[in-house]
């Protein structure tokens, strides 16, 4: 039995004959934050699509809580994406996804978000329409509706890419708070340009030619 | 109004072919009438030479008949030009357009080009620039025709017998009045099943975008109903707008028979009183339909145009400066080389 919470094994992963991931492996505990970095397009967001189960190693092994079919793995994972993930229907259906989730536990999610007064304020409340591509809320809120969701899901790994980068430090500042909320005493994968922004929590790891190095 | 300042700016660039279209589209209607005038003078002489108990002579058809041979080559001779040139005219015309809008992303800041949806962008180029093509290749000369026909006609009537052309033209005038009504009524739907059509698209793109998102939270049945709703709701609106399109036109149609049901009861009369000719009898048999025939057309052309200006609206600001910069070609110039 895996005692890790995500064990990857010896990935190799390529896009035709380009290989990107070169027998990459990483252990990381129950509760582990870790943060990945490296240059654009060295491969850290087909890290992320590995570990939550979208892509399929072309060689080695992915486990993520005891499980290694990525059906099943994807049930274990929440992601926030950097920008444009919202669907072009109500906040309620952004954050649940369509599943059957109590009220109670929608608004947990949307306190620990941030979110509640904004949605409070609003005259259809969380049934109001984000808009085509989220054009009717700003950055910011968008970000805290994608955190309400991951929330929602009550996963035990989070998958974090660049879920602030978009915004301005200001709006950055108040999201990667509400971040802070989600990732407690979850196991996290964390890929940003700034390692600044992640508390000592996180072991930071570089993507270099196709492997992890520890920093 | 953008629509006629696209025109005019359209019209500006290629003057030469357009006006050469247009005087062609206005010859051949000057043609149609003169045949007509022709044959009326015929059936009147050939009508006279009976009544009067003159036996038939071969020079008295080999005349009208060469004549007509005459008559009916121009015609052709200039239909065909005309038609060739309106085509061509309107082709260019599209193809300014295409580069108009090619300019406008060539000349973009990076910041606005960023904020763009390829896949919205690219289903816009298809779409609207292919229905604005459409409808320029469709109906620009055509309605230039039927308008030149309509009017002229009109007058030739008006001159031919005041009082029967009157008959014939005036129950038109409540027919215009409804084809107005029905037009905007028309235009809202329109404007409804566009707009699901924009929300279609927009959903498409969404989840080609966001299929991640949609596998990791397992939101396919979610993504499911929504495209569900949206494809219901295009339905409707098509089925209200197609059916209440076929109501008002089918409605116009019938009306439209009114005017020549005046005509061949006041008309039959006249040529029995003997206060016109039969050749004249025929020349408004055979022309009124240039009067009736637009107007009965005329919710059709108006749902057309509504169609055109709701395309051309969507794609107005990206058109709007971008036709007249450039010709036909984008040069180095437009990357800043």
């Amino acid at each position: 039995m895996c005692h890790y919470a995500i064990l990857v094994d010896k990935v190799s992963f390529s896009y035709g004959d380009r290989e990107v991931l070169k027998e990459l492996s990483l252990q990381v505990e129950p509760g582990g934050h870790i943060g990945i970095i490296g240059h654009s397009g060295c491969g850290k967001s087909t890290v992320l699509k590995i570990l939550a189960g979208l892509y399929e190693p072309d060689h080695g092994r992915v486990i993520i809580e005891g499980e290694s079919l990525p059906e099943k793995i994807r049930r274990q994972t929440a992601l926030v994406m950097q920008r444009n993930s919202l669907f072009p229907l109500s906040i309620r259906d952004n954050i649940t996804c369509g599943h059957d989730i109590p009220e109670e536990r929608i608004w947990m999610a949307c306190d620990s978000a941030s979110l509640s007064g904004w949605i409070k304020s609003l005259p259809e409340g969380l049934d109001t329409n984000v808009g085509e591509r989220g054009d009717q809320v700003s950055g910011g809120q968008a970000q805290r509706i994608q955190i309400a969701r991951a929330l929602c899901k009550e996963a035990s790994v989070i998958l974090l890419d660049e879920p602030a980068s978009a915004l301005d430090r200001g709006t950055g500042q108040s999201v990667l708070e509400a971040l802070g909320h989600l990732t407690r005493d979850k196991t996290v994968v964390h890929i940003t340009h700034h390692p600044e922004t992640l508390d000592d929590s996180y072991v930071i790891y570089r993507l270099e030619g196709g492997k992890l190095i520890h920093e | 109004m953008f629509i006629l300042k696209l025109l005019k700016e359209l019209i500006r660039l290629h003057r030469f072919l357009f006006y050469m279209a247009m005087f062609l589209t206005l010859l051949s209607v000057g043609f149609n009438l003169y045949w007509n005038s022709f044959l009326a003078d015929t059936i009147d002489l050939l009508g006279n030479k009976v009544l009067s108990g003159v036996r038939s002579e071969k020079t008295l058809l080999l005349k009208p008949l060469a004549m007509a041979a005459v008559i009916i080559l121009i015609h052709t001779a200039v239909e065909y030009l005309s038609s060739c040139l309106a085509s061509y005219t309107c082709e260019l015309f599209a193809h300014e357009m295409r580069m108009g809008y090619g300019r406008f992303y060539l000349q973009s800041d990076i910041r606005i080009l960023s904020r763009l949806n390829a896949g919205e962008e690219q289903s816009a180029v298809q779409n609207e620039l292919a229905e604005v093509s459409a409808y320029l290749n469709e109906n620009l000369f055509s309605f230039a025709k039927q308008f030149v026909s309509f009017a002229v006609t009109a007058v030739f009537l008006l001159c031919l017998n005041f009082r029967l052309a009157l008959l014939s033209v005036l129950p038109a005038v409540p027919l215009m009045i409804y084809c107005y009504c029905s037009g905007k009524v028309i235009k809202s739907f329109t404007e409804q099943c566009q707009k699901s059509r924009r929300q279609i698209n927009g959903l498409t793109d969404t989840l080609l975008e966001l299929f991640p998102i949609i596998q990791v939270y397992n939101a396919g049945r979610l993504m499911d109903t929504a495209v569900d709703n949206r494809l219901q709701q295009w339905e409707r609106a098509n089925v209200r707008k197609e059916r209440a399109a076929a109501r008002l036109m089918s409605l116009s149609g019938l009306l439209s028979f009114i005017p020549l049901l005046m005509l061949m009861g006041f008309g039959g009369a006249m040529v029995i009183n003997g206060e016109i000719s039969i050749g004249s009898f025929y020349i408004f048999i055979n022309l009124s339909g240039n009067v009736s025939g637009f107007l009965q057309n005329m919710p059709g052309i108006y749902a057309a145009f509504r169609r055109f200006q709701a395309s051309v609206g969507r794609i107005e600001k990206k058109l709007a400066g971008n036709i007249s910069k450039g010709r036909s070609h984008v040069s180095l110039r437009d990357f800043g080389g």
